[in-house]
């Protein structure tokens, strides 16, 4: 165990099947509360579907199926009285490729909001500027507020997706490669967002890019072949790490 | 633009398919164009707002455009809710195997059916057996089922062209699978949907056999009090005006007139088609 302090996320056992193809194999994992935790691994590792289970956005593939557990807070999400669209509020997601819809961005972040009931104009406007300000957005987009989305940058459009995500008080916030598709200069403005929330949110972000899971995680998990090989403080893990796969991984021998 | 093949039978064919091409746009402009000319002399004031005499030989075709547009209203009443619902069903819902492509190939098959064959299905089971009579429920009902597969494929594939990531990204924050669909699926989905309603509504509009035996009168002056009432329609009185009156050469104006008036109505629902779809893509673009 890495950390003292409480785990928020604990994964026991798990095996997780697309179809007839097991694509995770026995993943015990324990993720700390306010931690930024990495994953890492080559392509096809299981990094990104064992993040999926972790909101249960695998549910919506056909054919997909899993054993074992996760538990939030204590809690198996997989179990039959567990709400999932409680639990996607409070674990929320920010996919690989900026994916904000074709409305203004006021109506964007205001999304989430809306769907869980607030229609308060008011109410509305706070929180849209509140999670703008948080993501970094606000100063640029301010002005124009119902422009559509979709005429902003790459960069601007995944922090939009950030601020959508947060407008709705997640505890946890899963990041699927978020910068992978970003110039540099957007890809930094991303990793200082990540520090900014780090501490207030539990974050886990998968990265193909070992110096940016080094500079962003407390934490960091090594993935291959669907199995989880070795997690540990993201210090150790790039200085020490105990596993032979892990160093190879790390120095560039393969992946 | 388009590049001017200079190898010969690179030219052929480029010229080929050119011919061709103004050869369609040709005979569409014909066809208007003689319809525009006959039957412009015909439009009066008169001719629209009064009813006809003497089997529709003399005086206007009020009661007739009415009839039409009753059917038609009725017809995307009934084709557009439940053409969009089987869309919904098969695109978002439904799982993919062996039972999909069944309903799928019992769409086609819907769609290949000859219409005087499914207005005698409709005097079948509208008219006789559910008890609705000749009348503009019944005949609402058969066109309906004539249009419906053209709606939900067409409805289908603009579900399908809205990009996944819209879902996920909506599920992600805790949105129901209905409120992902109804909020965020189905509003971009609108256009593509509007498309297929604008051919279907076209057809419903113009089509002859299925409202023959559920809805259309021969000669009723008076204009349709309810749904269960009979009416006229502008593609059965335009085929009396030019097969079933005593002196045929004498009614040319009014076929003339009526015909113009037809295709006015199909494009006049096709431009609103078109309005809604135009807003939307304005408003949602991606």
């Amino acid at each position: 165990m890495p950390h003292s302090t409480t785990s928020h996320i604990v994964a026991q056992d798990l095996n997780f099947y697309y179809g007839n193809t097991q694509a995770l194999f026995g993943v015990s994992i324990e993720l700390q509360r306010s931690k930024v935790t990495a994953f890492i691994g080559p392509s096809g590792c299981g990094k990104s579907t064992f993040l999926r289970t972790l909101n249960r956005m695998n549910d919506i593939i056909d054919g997909a199926r899993l054993e074992g557990k996760v538990l939030v807070d204590g809690k198996d999400i997989y179990e039959s009285s567990s709400n999932v669209m409680d639990l996607r509020r409070k674990v929320g997601m920010v996919f690989q490729k900026s994916n904000p819809f074709p409305k203004s961005i006021f109506e964007n972040v205001a999304y989430g909001l809306r769907i869980h009931g607030e229609n308060n104009r008011k109410k509305l406007e706070e929180h849209v500027e509140a999670s703008l300000i948080r993501s970094g957005l606000w100063e640029e987009v301010k002005d124009r507020l119902e422009h559509n989305a979709m005429g902003l940058s790459g960069g601007q459009q995944q922090r939009l997706c950030i601020a959508r995500a947060l407008a709705v008080n997640p505890e946890v916030l899963l990041m699927d490669e978020p910068a992978s598709a970003l110039d540099p200069r957007s890809t930094a403005r991303i990793e200082d967002l990540i520090s900014e929330l780090r501490g207030e949110y539990t974050i886990v972000i998968v990265t193909h890019n070992m110096q940016q899971a080094a500079r962003v995680s407390d934490d960091t998990a090594f993935f291959y072949e669907g199995k989880l090989i070795e997690f540990g403080r993201t210090k150790t893990i790039f200085t020490k790490p105990g596993e032979k796969q892990t160093e190879d991984y790390i120095t560039g021998r393969f992946g | 633009m388009s590049m001017k093949p200079r190898n010969t039978s690179e030219r052929i064919v480029y010229y080929g398919m050119l011919s061709i091409t103004y050869a369609i746009l040709l005979v569409v402009v014909y066809i208007i164009a003689d319809v525009v000319v006959g039957g412009i002399g015909t439009l009066s004031w008169e001719f629209l707002t009064e009813a006809p005499r003497k089997s529709g030989e003399e005086g206007g075709i009020w009661p007739v455009i009415v009839g039409t547009f009753y059917l038609v209203l009725g017809t995307i009443a009934f084709a557009l809710p439940l053409g969009m619902a089987g869309a919904i069903y098969l695109s978002e819902y439904a799982k993919q195997g062996r039972m999909t492509r069944l309903i799928r190939l019992a769409i086609v098959t819907l769609a290949g059916i000859p219409s005087v064959v499914l207005g005698l299905f409709g005097l079948g089971l509208f008219v006789i057996f559910l008890g609705f009579g000749a009348s503009i429920l019944a005949g609402s009902m058969t066109l309906a089922c004539m249009i419906l597969p053209t709606i939900i494929v067409a409805s289908e594939e603009a579900l399908r062209a809205v990009p996944q990531s819209f879902r996920e990204a909506s599920l992600a924050l805790g949105a129901s699978k209905w409120e992902t669909i109804w909020r965020n699926v189905l509003p971009y989905a609108v256009p593509g949907m509007m498309t297929g309603s604008i051919l279907g509504i076209g057809r419903a509009a113009g089509e002859t056999a299925p409202i023959l035996l559920t809805a259309a009168a021969f000669f009723l002056p008076t204009l349709p009090q309810s749904v269960f009432d009979q009416c006229m329609a502008l593609p059965y009185h335009l085929y009396i005006l030019a097969t079933q009156l005593p002196d045929i050469e004498k009614a040319r104006p009014m076929q003339y007139g009526t015909a113009l008036v037809l295709i006015i109505v199909v494009l006049g629902f096709n431009l609103t088609a078109i309005v809604i779809r135009s807003y939307f893509r304005r408003k949602y673009r991606w």
